[in-house]
């Protein structure tokens, strides 16, 4: 009697263990997003050499812009369906949104971008690339603030 | 030196020494009160159920129970000690400045192209601030002829009763109006 009893409580305590482990290996893992602050100048023509490219692309919403500087480089890990906070200058932010993890068809990743003072864009994009935005907000000097948001799966630190 | 006494039971006894009239009134009194000694056999009986003890085998159920038990805690400890992914690290609410990692500070950051993006939605002033993809979302609307519709079938309004109607005529785009002041009182 006094064996069965003792293995019953044996038998809880394991199913108590078992039950309190945390869910984390089917667990989706945070996704790594990143936003590049960009301060776009209409008399200032030096460009950082590593937004050449962006810099013809913005070109094409606003023939004015003639200089870009990466102000920031943010970077957040946010769970699939969570929105993640980014300033930008002042009380300025941007949110971005993990609508979907990646597809491992196309390698895409679901996100909603949300401006300050616009609205919203759900996209889905190729992973690692960045997609550039205009804002309407502006630095104290006067520059016009563009983003890039680029997200990507998260690295796997154990297999290094 | 020799004495004499008188004993508890009325007898008369001798003792060499005083030594022993102490240790003679303890013998009577062990003797008085000696329990009896168990029998032969019954010191037998004792010693055999100590070897049977001693040399039984323990009962399969409580192998089999203590072995699947230590199995379960093996597999109990190995899951919770295994090392995991660590949680990851949620930040601050608002994500800081990173530091430049050496190799982007040549590098161009990776640009998406029109075939890497595709909007699916876009809400309030968010068109404003789309670079890529928004050909898609802003391209001009065609709108249906009236050679392109071919009217097939109609039936009144399930609540109202209105009959819907497409107007527009031969020339224009059609429209189709479900007028409800026309709903059936």
């Amino acid at each position: 009697m006094g064996v069965c009893v003792r293995g019953a409580f044996v038998s809880f305590l394991i199913v108590l263990l078992v039950a309190a482990q945390p869910a984390r290996r089917d667990e989706p893992r945070p996704v790594h997003v990143r936003v590049l602050v960009i301060a776009a100048s209409t008399t200032n023509n030096k460009t950082d050499k590593r937004l050449e490219k962006f810099a013809k692309v913005f070109q094409k919403t606003d023939p004015t812009l003639v200089g870009f500087e990466v102000l920031a480089e943010l970077d957040k890990r946010v769970k699939i369906g969570d929105t993640g906070t980014f300033a930008l200058t002042g009380t300025d932010k941007l949110k971005v949104k993990v609508d979907r993890a990646r597809d491992a068809k196309d390698n895409t990743m679901g996100l909603t971008v949300y401006p300050p003072g616009s609205g919203e864009i759900s996209y889905s994009c190729t992973t690692g690339k960045y997609v550039p935005f205009v804002t309407e907000v502006t630095t104290k000097t006067g520059e016009k603030v563009l983003v890039a948001v680029m997200a990507r799966p998260s690295e796997n630190r154990h297999r290094k | 030196m020799k004495i004499f006494a008188h004993g508890s039971d009325g007898s008369d006894r001798s003792y060499s020494g005083l030594g022993d009239i102490v240790g003679a009134e303890i013998r009577d009194l062990f003797e008085l009160t000696r329990p009896p000694e168990p029998s032969e056999s019954e010191w037998d009986r004792v010693h055999r159920s100590m070897a049977e003890s001693m040399t039984r085998p323990g009962s399969p159920w409580r192998t089999v129970a203590l072995s699947v038990a230590a199995g379960i805690a093996l597999a109990v400890g190995a899951i919770t000690c295994w090392p995991a992914q660590p949680p990851a690290n949620p930040g601050p609410e608002v994500a800081q400045v990173s530091r430049s990692e050496p190799a982007d500070e040549l590098a161009s950051f990776p640009l998406a192209t029109e075939d890497d993006v595709e909007i699916h939605s876009i809400r309030g002033d968010g068109w404003k601030s789309a670079v890529l993809g928004r050909s898609a979302m802003t391209e001009e609307i065609s709108w249906a002829g009236p050679n392109d519709i071919q009217v097939k079938s109609s039936a009144p309004d399930e609540y109202y009763g209105a009959e819907p109607k497409l107007s527009g005529g031969t020339h224009n785009m059609p429209v189709i109006w479900a007028d409800d002041s026309l709903r059936v009182r």
